[in-house]
């Protein structure tokens, strides 16, 4: 259409030019993959959400597709992307899920959330509450305000809490909205034009340091002012100021208008209740509730028509939240939640029990506030704008482990539980030597402690879990051990931190390459959990996982395949789609359907994996180059090296540096590029890569270990196609015998090693030698895998060179 | 900080004065939409729009401490237009667009025309645009998406009265403050602009 010719009217006149306008500005019905019939459903400052069905399922969702621009560039894009997982991490009953997250096909951001029929809170709450109205707003409220308290000790603040961003279901249950997104699509995106534009279309429900050139330094404490000044509309009907006015009137309002108590224009609303409101108003933060879990409590309190606590001391805790900064720290702030809510309860536990136990009790709850104190201070500063770089969180986590000795010196208690909390964080991010070294310092600070305590176990299987990472397997073991003993004769076979203790010691066992030991402890786990929770229970997908896991070192891979692909089903079923777990999975799997040679499948799965990986991980987690290694090698053996070689010189580069030389995952990549070379026609370059790896496995693992023995076999091979027979068939011998006792008979990694020894030996002329070592491998190869297996094949091929074919 | 308060005229002051980078941010953000939709409308991929964006804001970075503001000649907007169109059109001369897409050829006299149109449309939508943030600030969303759903969406007034629990007169209501007050604030954007 034209723009409509300049008249005796102006342009801006004229409705139908502006309506013409406005829908070439409004977007057109974006494609999502994998939903349709997508029908607008609300349209807001952000974008404009949708209802749809999910192709598969046919449920209904919701999806929010974000206006073209509101993510400026791919830096933006990408904190969207971390921002909208860590909003699909909520799981909270009064909280949307967010299920789904991508870009569309036309270059717009969007986000899969459940579909919440229902009302807005606002036309709930319409109108003062009459008296036998008022419990049950504050019922309603109550639960709103722990759902955020729920998402503020993850991390994460919503920064945008409004009515609009409330609805009440069918059954009167409040949903939030939006949580965990404020940031990336409020701020930054162009700067002031879209922040303001986007920020104030919630005016009315903006704390006063929302309002200001510092709206950097919302936090926890803002989401409290919002709740606050819904709570006034709750019980009042009304807002707590007039911001109807002009823009500068409202701001001016909000930062320095007193509102009228509640209980003045209610007086049903009580004196207790207005009191709990207005603290939520304070214009200055620190007078405020320090949390909403704080808040929560006072409502309950006041419902219970028990003394409120709206004018005790500041907070237990001020869980303050820079999320610019610590974005990337979900799992610190995780841990960090984990320890003081663990410490809340035990102090509330503790502090209800006789005098006798009075000390204690002070302990623990000294425990409770010290460490959240720490974590306020460790997450506030450095301030970033002030050393002008971004913080990382290593350096946040090094900060606090040199600081917490000194602000602990006296307080064991608290020291051991935030150099396990540290000692977490550090392992989550595959940092296992700073991760071991935090719980070793927290086994310190727990010595001093009663004997056995929990705080001196969570150590001891801190410590086990790195050490077993770092490849040192047999100092973990010892410690794995106790953990069990001391785990079950505490809380009996299958509680959960027996249960915890024993995939540990299954762990480590493994590692150790004594996987025949492992298998039964690693069942009684998977048994215990899916008989106690269920199978969708995240601890039963773990456990289940693990047993899978054994089963393919054991080389049972029906077991594992089948395992996997329950595990697999399992998580896609709770995540709704891709996630951390589901990714590790999908690279298991694609593992035991390679070695059943169904390689398009396993080549599918590793191909999204690694992306998968990348996006969750970052370039350098272990878990990314576990899947990279996995990936290079499938497609060296689909022959694709160029795709292979840039994936497996990184991997190798990054674990030297990481892991060290002789790390066993180190070794299995140096095997790698070895074969890659030996693939593109270079064999001569990759004999010190296979050396390497088969030495340094011997000396790091063992002679008999398996990954000691592919890797040993491997040099062998590449001696025996370098005119060293006689030395390569010597080494498979040995390799063969060793494999006989370590592996057992009934696996098929036996059978492939006698293969290797009798096709040398048939190269070297000793066919007298290479014949009954070449049927025994056939008859193994043919029970374990069947005739049609590749390597079945192969003890076949072998048979028809001595011309012995059964 | 709200920018949307800040007026055009003394952002073109804080730009001819120099030496103020925050004035170019906005500056930027404020006509980046232009820049692209006019580069857009006359076939330039993105690469290309981003580069006539940078090249249009040098332009004017070397020429704005000179420029003197006269509101009685609208004097800015054809300047920014002259510069916009002119960058163009030297993009397009390096990368004929639409080779193997169109394959439509223009004549020159047509192309002066077009150009003429685009930018005049570009520029309605810059203003519009600039409105509707305002309009998001003082109006709630339910009138927002009312006036969206019935305006321009075309439903009807009753469901959508039914899905935003208000009634069908607010519907009404909306859309025709929205429009008055829509015209109204650009009408002093354009007056103020020159």
């Amino acid at each position: 259409m034209q723009p409509a010719p300049p008249s005796a009217t102006s342009w801006f006149e004229d409705e139908r030019e502006l309506l013409r306008l406005a829908s070439r500005d409004a977007p057109v019905i974006p494609s999502v993959p994998g939903y349709e019939n997508l029908q607008e459903f609300r349209r807001g400052g952000q974008g404009v959400v949708y209802t749809a069905e999910q192709r598969t399922t046919r449920q209904t969702v919701a999806i929010k597709v974000l206006l073209a621009g509101s993510l400026a560039g791919p830096s933006h894009r990408r904190r969207f992307e971390r921002e909208a997982e860590l909003a699909a991490s909520l799981r909270h009953p009064n909280i949307v899920r967010v299920f789904d997250s991508g870009v569309t096909p036309e270059g717009w951001p969007f986000l899969v959330m459940e579909y919440v029929e229902g009302r807005p809170l606002d036309a709930v709450i319409a109108g003062p509450a009459s008296v036998g109205e008022l419990d049950a707003r504050v019922v309603l409220f109550e639960k709103i305000v722990r759902a955020v308290a729920y998402a503020h000790q993850r991390g994460i603040i919503h920064r945008d809490l409004k009515p609009g961003n409330i609805r009440v279901d069918d059954t009167g249950e409040p949903r939030i909205l939006d949580f965990g997104l404020a940031k990336s699509v409020f701020e930054d995106a162009g700067k002031g034009v879209t922040r303001s534009g986007q920020f104030v279309g919630s005016l009315p429900w903006a704390a006063p340091e929302q309002t200001g050139d510092e709206a950097e330094s919302a936090d926890v404490r803002s989401d409290v002012y919002a709740l606050g000044v819904m709570l006034y509309q709750a019980l009042t009907g009304r807002m707590p100021y007039d911001t109807g006015g002009s823009l500068a009137a409202a701001v001016h309002s909000i930062r320095t208008a007193m509102p009228a108590a509640p209980r003045s224009i209610v007086p049903a609303v009580g004196e207790d209740l207005s009191a709990v409101a207005l603290r939520c108003l304070a214009k200055e933060p620190e007078r405020r509730y320090q949390s909403a879990a704080e808040l929560a409590d006072d409502l309950a309190a006041y419902l219970r028509r028990a003394p409120i606590a709206a004018r005790r001391d500041s907070a237990w805790y001020t869980l303050r939240v820079a999320a610019r900064r610590y974005r990337q720290a979900a799992w610190f702030g995780a841990a960090f939640a984990m320890v003081i809510s663990g410490a809340l309860l035990v102090s509330v536990r503790a502090a209800r029990e006789a005098a006798r136990e009075r000390d204690v009790a002070r302990d623990q709850a000294d425990k409770a506030r010290a460490v959240s104190d720490f974590v306020r201070d460790m997450l506030t500063s450095p301030d970033p704008s002030k050393d002008g770089r971004e913080v990382k969180v290593v350096d946040v986590l090094a900060a606090a482990s040199i600081q917490a000795d000194k602000a602990f010196a006296d307080r064991p208690r608290s020291l051991a539980a935030v150099q396990n909390a540290l000692g977490v964080s550090y392992t989550k991010l595959g940092l296992f030597e700073e991760g071991l070294a935090r719980h070793q310092a927290a086994g310190r600070a727990a010595a001093h402690l009663e004997p056995e305590s929990d705080e001196w176990l969570t150590a001891r299987g801190g410590e086990a879990t790195c050490l077993t990472e770092l490849g040192r397997g047999s100092e973990a073991l010892p410690i794995a051990e106790t953990l069990v003993e001391v785990r079950s004769r505490q809380g009996g076979p299958d509680d959960p931190r027996t249960l915890d203790a024993l995939t540990i010691l299954g762990t480590c066992l493994d590692e150790l390459g004594r996987s025949a030991e492992a298998e039964p402890i690693k069942r009684h786990v998977a048994d215990s959990y899916r008989r106690i929770r269920g199978t969708d229970d995240p601890d039963s997908i773990l456990s289940l996982n693990n047993l899978a896991m054994n089963y393919h070192r054991q080389g049972k891979i029906a077991e594992s395949t089948s395992a996997l692909e329950e595990v697999l089903a399992a998580q896609r079923r709770v995540g709704s789609g891709e996630t951390a777990e589901s990714q590790m999975t999908a690279v298991n799997l694609a593992s035991a359907y390679k070695v059943q040679g169904r390689f398009d499948e396993a080549l599918a799965l590793l191909e999204s994996a690694y992306a998968d990986a990348e996006r969750i991980w970052g370039p350098e987690h272990t878990q990314t180059l576990i899947t990279a290694n996995n990936y290079a090698d499938l497609l060296m053996n689909r022959g694709e090296l160029a795709r292979a070689e840039p994936i497996l010189l990184h991997v190798l580069e990054v674990r030297r540096r990481v892991n060290g030389p002789h790390h066993e995952r180190t070794l299995g990549v140096l095997s790698n590029v070895g074969t890659l070379y030996r693939n593109k026609g270079e064999d001569a370059a990759a004999g010190p890569y296979f050396r390497e790896a088969a030495e340094g496995a011997v000396e790091t693992l063992g002679p008999s270990h398996r990954t000691s023995l592919i890797l040993r076999s491997n040099y062998a091979g590449w001696l025996s196609r370098h005119g060293e027979g006689d030395r390569a068939a010597a080494e498979y011998r040995a390799i063969v015998e060793t494999a006989r006792e370590a592996l057992g008979e009934e696996n098929w990694m036996v059978g492939a090693f006698e293969c290797n020894l009798s096709q040398t030996l048939i190269d070297l002329g000793r066919r007298e030698e290479a014949d009954p070592i070449a049927r025994i491998a056939y008859e193994r190869l043919l029970r374990l895998l069947g005739p049609e297996h590749d390597r079945t094949r192969t003890a076949r091929t072998l048979l028809d060179q001595l011309g012995t074919t059964p | 900080m709200y920018t949307g308060t800040r007026t055009h005229t003394s952002l073109i002051a804080r730009l001819t004065e120099g030496n103020d980078e925050s004035a170019w941010g906005e500056f930027c953000t404020r006509y980046a939409d232009l820049i692209r939709g006019c580069c857009a409308r006359r076939g330039l991929q993105i690469a290309d729009a981003d580069d006539v964006r940078q090249e249009v804001l040098l332009a004017l970075s070397k020429s704005m401490p000179g420029f003197r503001y006269d509101p009685e000649k609208g004097r800015f907007r054809s300047y920014l237009k002259t510069i916009v169109m002119r960058a163009i059109s030297r993009r397009m001369c390096q990368n004929p667009p639409g080779a193997g897409l169109t394959g439509v050829s223009e004549s020159g006299n047509e192309s002066e025309e077009h150009e003429e149109e685009v930018w005049e449309d570009e520029w309605r939508q810059y203003h519009f645009r600039r409105a509707m943030a305002t309009i998001e600030v003082e109006f709630s969303e339910k009138d927002r998406s009312a006036f969206t759903m019935y305006a321009v969406g075309g439903r009807d007034a009753a469901g959508i009265a039914r899905d935003l629990s208000m009634s069908v007169d607010a519907v009404y209501q909306s859309k025709s403050r929205i429009l008055k007050r829509l015209s109204a604030l650009i009408e002093a954007q354009v007056a103020e602009e020159g």
